[in-house]
């Protein structure tokens, strides 16, 4: 849900999920470049920093393409001191979370589908997927 | 979360404009508008900044609420 809270959601959460498009062989990769940065390692793909932030690294999504199909229309967006950072869009969160369905994601899915229409209401436009290449995206 | 002036003032002008543009949205009162202007008005790194300002109010940041939900 980090991806929503940047993209205007207001809730709350605990981690921020990062989609690596890694081949499981070098999954350990994001795990050393945590362990380098002084983040603890929590669970396999769960990694705490210093300032409180939480990291969940995803290799594949539910209810989503692949990363290429998913890239293609992602939304760039400067966060946390890091230029154009690739963030899921809304209406791929919430169909994501519309196949899960797990119970937080249900509890989600009403104020997302308010947080689109409002966005739409806002830009008053379609938007039009870029095509560019990349390694992670923020979910 | 600092935010100067100017940039306050920015903000308002924002939030005064989408106010207005998701007036007429259905389903959101009052209160809900406001929340979603507010929200919409702001930048992501000042989303994020309010979002981690919440999290630690509720005190959902310190290391015993992390430990309690095993993360």
């Amino acid at each position: 849900m980090s991806a929503a809270v940047v993209q205007g959601a207001p809730v709350v959460t605990f981690d921020t999920d990062i989609w690596l498009d890694l081949p499981p062989r070098q999954y350990m990769r994001a795990a050393n470049l945590c362990l380098k940065l002084g983040a603890t390692m929590r669970a396999n793909t769960v990694f705490v920093f210093q300032n409180d932030l939480i990291v969940n690294f995803l290799y594949a999504v539910t209810g989503l393409k692949n990363f290429d199909s998913e890239y293609q229309a992602v939304r760039h967006l400067n966060w946390i001191g890091l230029r154009r950072v690739p963030i899921l869009r809304l209406e791929r969160i919430y169909h994501s979370k519309s196949v899960i369905r797990r119970p937080k994601d249900i509890a989600h899915m009403p104020l997302l589908k308010q947080l689109i229409v409002c966005e739409k209401r806002i830009t008053g436009k379609k938007r039009t997927p870029k095509r560019t290449a990349t390694k992670a995206v923020v979910r | 979360m600092f935010v100067t002036q100017s940039k306050s003032k920015v903000m308002d002008k924002r939030f005064e404009r989408i106010l207005s543009l998701i007036k007429n949205v259905p389903g959101l009162d009052e209160h809900e508008r406001i929340l979603f202007a507010r929200s919409l008005a702001a930048t992501p790194t000042q989303r994020w900044q309010i979002h981690n300002n919440v999290l630690r109010s509720l005190v959902l940041s310190s290391p015993s609420v992390r430990k309690r939900f095993a993360i």
